[in-house]
């Protein structure tokens, strides 16, 4: 490697440039070298370190900081090894945008043309089908027995909570009329109608076709259309927000990631629930597989998760409970054990994302992290809770005076408000959902996030819910908590940066920091707000090095 | 008080101890085993781990944190799979359970048994139903473990009874541990507390979690031992095969003592065959299966039905299951063996469930 001040310059002039840096919100020029901003501002300050090479590429775009997408996993570049059967337009790793299915019988159809493709031994994979928006229509097998070709059929709902099969796949999983257990939705004659529904009703399923959606994230194929897909979403740094620390998976990621052709920076978090209590057993692994980060690749963080999801009515509620009257939701790791867990992470000077969806469940990682505050005073832990849909406006107050950060799920509002509305909060407490005003108000560091890939990832689109908080239907769902663009802007970019602490590396365009660009046809912060994410995303760079968006097809 | 021994059918004849009938099922049995943490579970796996009693055992197990096995026991430690010199292995299931149960039912060669902890916080029930949904598998028994001393408490913490309570819900055998910290008067307000809110159902108490392998898979081998001694019983009868002569002798309820077959009095569990004439209504015999009181732990036998012909059935977990078997040709009599919590007056419970379903259906002549 050359000497550091021998290394090139590049001077890229652009329409304008949206650096996130309040104390210079505008420039045209960005000076590049090394992979990091060396200038930033006008052409002549850009300039100012002597000979450099023009590139103009960007002349006619918008440049902002490469956006961030703090909680995602990278299963969102398994997924695409199998056909997309979902409700609304999605794009996939080449590029190509697959129309969102409007019926059964486009789902169908989908599948059927799919099969022809395929070696006759394999089985047929859908994903992300979501019964939610066919109203009281279910599919069944005698939907996806129509598809031709006589293998077995598996469709993964959005949530991967559940799965409808054809009749073969439930003759190869040996499910039939007397499987007397949950989660084995029945016709009124008895027969099953191929919807199986949690662990148990999907295992014979799952191990058939050998449970791909957990196990593929970290290999090349995966991990490339993990980075195809958050590239052209204009992202530029990703967690992979549950990792589960595999050697040899540590190793590749590390391994790809590091190539300067891949197109992003990817935070893992530990998991936690691996090591339940057995803390020390997590900060030696962590600390050995440290040894591989590099500027693409940071371990560090720790994420727990405390509860289950709302709209599975797994979520831990307080009074007065989920609004049709399902029994509150499951503790995935216990009050007290996350006591002593916060309190031994926090001690080691990690920092933690912790999991919270239903208000009870908030409470509960309050009381842990006040607690380890207490005993064990830190300044900026930063631990962030992850989620956090339902917090109340008191809980908030708790989370500002703590010092936590909060990443919300916006994207839920589009996705499921109207079944927040209606099924699982009511009219009322659905408004407070993901409260990104309130949020802003008491000046929590927040971010925004998809979850991919339970929600596409997105982040022009989950800034574009934050603002608007429009549900499927069109509802406004509580409208005092909309925020402005470029609150939003900034949540998606120094927001997420900020809750990953790799807020001087990423998140802005100022000196120093990694030359990690969203390429933009408009400018976003002049947008509507309807229409902020509809802004067409051209490309991005990745420390220095340039990807453009995959052609749409 | 019952304390660990010897299995009761250790001392029957090797020859009768075949536990898998060739002509029975080839499923692998799985326990699960839910309860808090500190009810005892690891303390129980460890023991289980150590004293297989020869059968080659998968734990499937949250982490290895607390997993305290002797070094001079481990044979390989893979990572995710610790391997015992005795045939038994240690699973985790870090990468979830679904990741941990494929891998070990692709292991070769596979396990007698395989036992599933449930974190102290899950639904053992839920999870309990993967045995009675995968071909590969049967469910035996759930067993819930609660601290004697702490599980009072614990039903009344506004953040956790609800979950604790799911989990005694789904037991088929509670297992109230620890009863060497509260005295006789304590047990007993655990128990008054217990059948108020969750009726009656099948409890045994330890110490130290000292409860046998053959109690948690009591099923398997309870009733692979009464079967086998209800054989014996029948060839000795010259007449068995003639339906006619030995109907009065071999219909209905037949109790069978663990306690015939073993010396120990004390043993926390009996069992009995139950044997009717004629083809069952399906629907009818899952119902009255499922309407049995909670003190009978396990039912299983051979049995035909208008709608499956000669098939085994099985009750575990509180569910019903057939299992479609290539049969023997022949024999039309329904024959099922029951275990349950001695005393409970379980034989009567069965009479009067099963006894039904023969009185309407139709009799050979």
């Amino acid at each position: 490697m050359k000497h550091e001040a021998e290394q090139p310059v590049t001077i890229y002039r652009s329409r304008s440039i949206l650096t996130m840096n309040p104390a210079q919100p505008r420039a045209t020029h960005v000076a590049v070298r090394g992979g990091r901003i060396l200038a930033v501002g006008s052409e002549e300050q850009a300039a100012a370190w002597g000979q450099a090479s023009r590139d103009d590429r960007y002349a006619d775009k918008v440049l902002m900081p490469g956006l961030v997408e703090g909680h995602c996993h990278l299963h969102e570049g398994v997924v695409w090894l199998y056909v997309y059967v979902g409700f609304y337009d999605r794009r996939g790793p080449d590029g190509k945008i697959w129309k969102g299915l409007k019926t059964i019988d486009e789902v169908v159809r989908r599948l059927s043309e799919v099969q022809a493709t395929l070696a006759p031994d394999q089985h047929l994979i859908g994903w992300g089908f979501d019964p939610i928006y066919f109203g009281t229509q279910r599919m069944s097998v005698q939907d996806l027995d129509k598809v031709p070709g006589g293998r077995s059929v598996v469709v993964m709902h959005a949530s991967m909570h559940l799965m409808n099969v054809n009749t073969r796949a439930l003759e190869m999983a040996g499910i039939d009329r007397d499987t007397d257990i949950e989660g084995i939705s029945k016709f009124p004659n008895g027969e099953p109608t191929g919807e199986l529904c949690e662990f148990a009703a999907m295992f014979p399923v799952t191990r058939m076709i050998g449970n791909p959606f957990r196990s593929l994230g970290q290999s090349q194929e995966c991990l490339a259309m993990f980075g195809q897909v958050a590239q052209a979403a204009g992202v530029t740094t990703a967690t992979d927000l549950v990792n589960e620390l595999h050697d040899e998976g540590i190793v590749s990621l590390a391994r790809i990631t590091q190539a300067d052709d891949y197109p992003l920076r990817i935070v893992p978090a530990a998991s936690g629930m691996l090591f339940g209590r057995d803390v020390e057993a997590c900060l030696g692994k962590l600390s050995q597989l440290k040894q591989n980060n590099h500027d693409k690749m940071q371990l560090g963080i720790v994420k727990l998760v405390v509860d289950g999801s709302i709209q599975g009515f797994t979520a831990r509620v307080l009074w007065p409970g989920y609004y049709n009257g399902a029994p509150n939701g499951i503790w995935v790791t216990a009050p007290d054990d996350l006591m002593y867990i916060v309190e031994q992470y926090h001690r080691a000077g990690i920092q933690l994302h912790i999991h919270t969806n239903g208000d009870e469940a908030t409470e509960v990682a309050l009381d842990a992290i006040e607690r380890a505050l207490t005993l064990h005073p830190r300044f900026d832990h930063r631990h962030t809770l992850q989620h956090c849909q339902m917090a109340s406006p008191a809980q908030f107050r708790r989370i500002a005076r703590l010092g936590l950060c909060v990443n919300l799920f916006a994207n839920h509002i589009f996705y499921w408000g109207d079944a927040h509305i209606e099924m699982t909060m009511g009219p009322d407490r659905a408004n407070r959902m993901n409260s990104c005003g309130t949020a802003q108000r008491m000046g929590i560091p927040f971010a925004i996030h998809s979850d991919a890939p339970i929600t596409p990832i997105g982040p022009l689109f989950t800034a574009w819910c934050a603002v608007n908080r429009r549900t499927a239907s069109g509802r406004v769902l509580g409208e005092s908590e909309r925020i402005s663009v470029p609150d939003a802007l900034r949540a998606i970019t120094l927001g997420a940066a900020y809750t990953l602490s790799m807020d001087d590396r990423i998140g802005s365009i100022e000196v120093g920091k990694f030359a990690d660009f969203c390429v933009l046809d408009s400018d976003p912060s002049e947008a509507e707000p309807e229409a902020l994410k509809d802004v067409g995303i051209a490309g991005t760079m990745v420390g220095g090095h340039a990807f453009e968006s995959p052609r749409k097809a | 008080m019952w304390a660990l021994r010897e299995p009761w059918w250790a001392a029957m004849p090797s020859s009768l101890r075949a536990r898998r009938d060739p002509g029975m099922t080839h499923r692998i049995p799985l326990v699960v085993l839910g309860g808090f943490l500190g009810a005892g579970k690891t303390t129980l796996l460890n023991h289980l781990l150590t004293q297989s009693g020869g059968r080659r055992i998968a734990v499937l197990v949250n982490d290895f944190g607390p997993v305290n096995v002797d070094v001079g026991l481990i044979a390989e430690h893979d990572g995710e799979t610790i391997s015992l010199t005795n045939g038994c292995v240690c699973c985790s299931m870090g990468s979830g359970l679904e990741d941990a149960l494929i891998r070990v039912l692709e292991r070769s060669p596979l396990p007698d048994l395989i036992v599933i902890e449930a974190s102290g916080v899950s639904d053992p029930g839920r999870i309990a139903q993967v045995g009675l949904s995968d071909p590969m598998l049967q469910l035996e028994t759930i067993v819930v473990m609660v601290d004697s001393e702490q599980v009072v408490a614990q039903l009344d913490d506004p953040l956790l009874g609800d979950t604790l309570a799911r989990q005694i819900a789904a037991a088929s055998l509670l297992v109230l541990n620890k009863t060497d910290l509260v005295d006789s008067a304590g047990l007993s307000a655990v128990r008054v507390r217990l059948d108020a809110q969750f009726g009656s159902m099948a409890m045994l108490e330890a110490s130290h979690a000292r409860v046998p392998v053959q109690l948690l898979a009591g099923g398997a081998d309870l009733a692979a031992g009464l079967e086998t001694a209800r054989k014996l019983d029948c060839a000795d009868a010259p007449d068995a095969h003639h339906h006619h002569h030995a109907a009065g002798k071999i219909r209905g309820v037949h109790p069978v003592d663990p306690q015939a077959l073993s010396p120990d009095p004390d043993h926390p569990f009996e069992g009995g065959s139950w044997r009717g004439e004629g083809v069952l209504d399906a629907d009818q015999l899952t119902a009255a299966l499922k309407r049995l009181p909670r003190t009978v732990i396990r039912v299983k036998g051979w049995v035909t039905t208008e709608r499956h012909g000669r098939v085994i059935v099985h009750l575990a977990g509180g569910r019903v299951r057939f299992e479609r078997v290539s049969s023997k040709a022949g024999a039309a009599m329904n024959e099922l063996v029951y275990i349950g919590i001695r005393g409970a007056d379980i034989h009567t419970a069965m009479h009067d469930a099963l006894g039904k379903l023969t009185d309407h259906c139709d009799h050979p002549a």
